[in-house]
């Protein structure tokens, strides 16, 4: 066989096997938006429930993503830069919650308040402490995982700036907290606002921790996966499909976004 | 007076390194340090800057050890090779980023300084967007602009044109004696190091080989431990720093 035949054979299977995955991505996502047709969908999407739905999950998994911003920026940029003993140990713990199975982390948080409990002597129910089952502890079970995936991706934005900017900004007078302000984050900056919206995908498609840690209870803790969630056990399918359909919406124009931001980096750093 | 001194200065990085350094720069001086690829010349000014911490030996600035100290803490104007403008400011803002004092003042010299270096139609560009050279001397004049009274200068003209590097070196020299300098560059053009400096150290191996005055035959040659002090100019006034500089 000419080398140039070989070529050709070996192009047309990997680009087949790309194809065939595009497709099935393409159609296993686009079918909640050909099951009932884009009018239905409006409609369902219209319906108050479903509006209560929406707003609780974005207000919820914006505070979620701030909290964890808070934390993560100075953790990340500490893990970044600084030789912590420890250090692995640390990578490790806070990485740990990113891979453990969703229920699991829900569960968790579960035990952390019955350990609580015997702390308080029983008396922690009631108090604005005890977040199980109410609207906030929605955002502590995304701030759960968001937190240890923002410090993961903002490690690899800090650590695109180079080190020796960092120095020059110093020998130029600037002190590590100057330096951070005024060299790090602002050369940072696309890869951290790619970060927050992934981590804000992230956290607005948060499950299991909610289920598990504030229930699913319609009218309170529905944000929209459990929404769905909700929708397909009562067998409201088209309003479940409708709701799945919004939240695919939104994870791609994440996608396309943060594509767009770290476009921008390459070009900064 | 002693005001920047390597004291038995060790460093291995392996493709770098410099071995038992010893250099005493007097206040006023102008260093040349000369020396092939991979002789340890910009170990020597990072060390001092403290982008670099050495293995063993000290740094003395100014009558203090500064071996420990961070570089915001070292009051030097380093201006590296690579240039490192920040990416995110615009050409100004990077002249102006070492800049103390009102915003009023800060401008008028950033724009002085940025018309003595021909670069006053940069001012707003943004840093990618200019040429090496014209990087060059943006970082050199943020370098200047900085205010310190100590220079380290690496390779700093190295991507001018030789008409703009002539001018950039006479500029050298009259700022230097107008702001009373001190300053340690770093050079590959031999020439260059014995027009501007008063005394040519010679790198190889990260060892200092030879020191010699400017257009004179060596002084010493085989220099560990060196010490060189406050010595200014060529004797026989040949040397242009000398005629500009002797106070």
């Amino acid at each position: 066989m000419k080398s140039s035949t070989r070529n050709r054979v070996f192009r047309g299977v990997f680009l087949t096997a790309l194809g065939l995955l595009v497709c099935f991505v393409v159609l296993f996502l686009g079918s909640a938006f050909l099951y009932s047709g884009p009018e239905r969908m409006f409609e369902l999407l219209s319906e108050s429930s479903a509006r209560d739905s929406i707003v609780l999950s974005l207000w919820t998994s914006s505070a979620a993503t701030l909290a964890a911003l808070v934390f993560a920026i100075p953790a990340a940029y500490a893990l970044t830069r600084w030789n912590l003993p420890g250090k692995t140990v640390i990578d490790v713990l806070l990485d740990l919650p990113i891979v453990l199975p969703p229920l699991v982390a829900g569960f968790s948080l579960l035990l952390l308040y019955a350990v609580l409990e015997r702390a308080f002597s029983g008396n922690l129910g009631g108090t604005p402490l005890d977040l199980r089952f109410r609207v906030p502890g929605i955002v502590l079970a995304q701030f759960t995982i968001a937190a240890p995936l923002a410090v993961r991706v903002l490690r690899a934005a800090f650590s695109e700036v180079p080190e020796r900017m960092e120095l020059m900004s110093r020998s130029l007078g600037q002190g590590e907290a100057g330096t951070f302000a005024r060299v790090s984050l602002p050369m940072s900056r696309n890869g951290l606002v790619a970060g927050t919206i992934l981590v804000w995908a992230r956290s607005i498609a948060e499950f299991g921790p909610i289920l598990i840690f504030c229930g699913a209870v319609r009218g309170k803790t529905d944000v929209l996966p459990i929404a769905i969630f909700l929708s397909f056990s009562n067998g409201e399918l088209e309003k479940g499909v409708a709701l799945s359909a919004l939240l695919i919406l939104l994870g791609a124009t994440a996608l396309v976004t943060i594509r767009r931001f770290r476009g921008e980096r390459a070009r900064l750093v | 007076m002693s005001v920047l001194e390597w004291q038995q200065v060790s460093l291995d990085l392996g493709e770098f390194a410099l071995r038992d350094v010893s250099l005493r720069v007097g206040s006023g001086d102008w260093i040349s340090i000369v020396g092939p690829t991979g002789s340890g010349k910009t170990l020597l000014l990072e060390v001092a800057a403290g982008f670099l911490r050495p293995d063993s030996g000290n740094v003395v600035l100014r009558g203090t050890n500064a071996t420990h100290s961070p570089p915001e803490a070292r009051s030097l104007a380093y201006v590296p090779q690579d240039d490192l403008l920040f990416p995110h400011l615009n050409v100004e803002d990077n002249l102006r980023f070492g800049m103390r004092g009102s915003r009023a003042r800060q401008a008028e010299a950033c724009n002085r300084m940025a018309n003595e270096l021909g670069i006053a139609h940069l001012l707003h560009r943004r840093v990618d967007a200019i040429s090496g050279g014209e990087a060059q001397r943006v970082a050199l004049g943020r370098g200047l602009l900085f205010g310190a009274d100590i220079l380290l200068l690496d390779e700093c003209t190295s991507a001018l044109d030789e008409e703009t590097r002539a001018e950039t070196g006479l500029f050298l020299q009259r700022w230097k004696r107008d702001h009373e300098l001190t300053i340690v560059q770093v050079t590959h053009d031999r020439s260059e190091a014995h027009r501007l400096g008063d005394l040519v150290v010679s790198l190889r191996d990260g060892r200092i080989e030879t020191v010699l005055r400017s257009e004179r035959p060596p002084l010493v040659e085989e220099l560990p431990p060196l010490i060189v002090s406050n010595q200014k100019g060529t004797p026989d006034g040949s040397s242009i720093l000398a005629d500009q500089t002797s106070r």
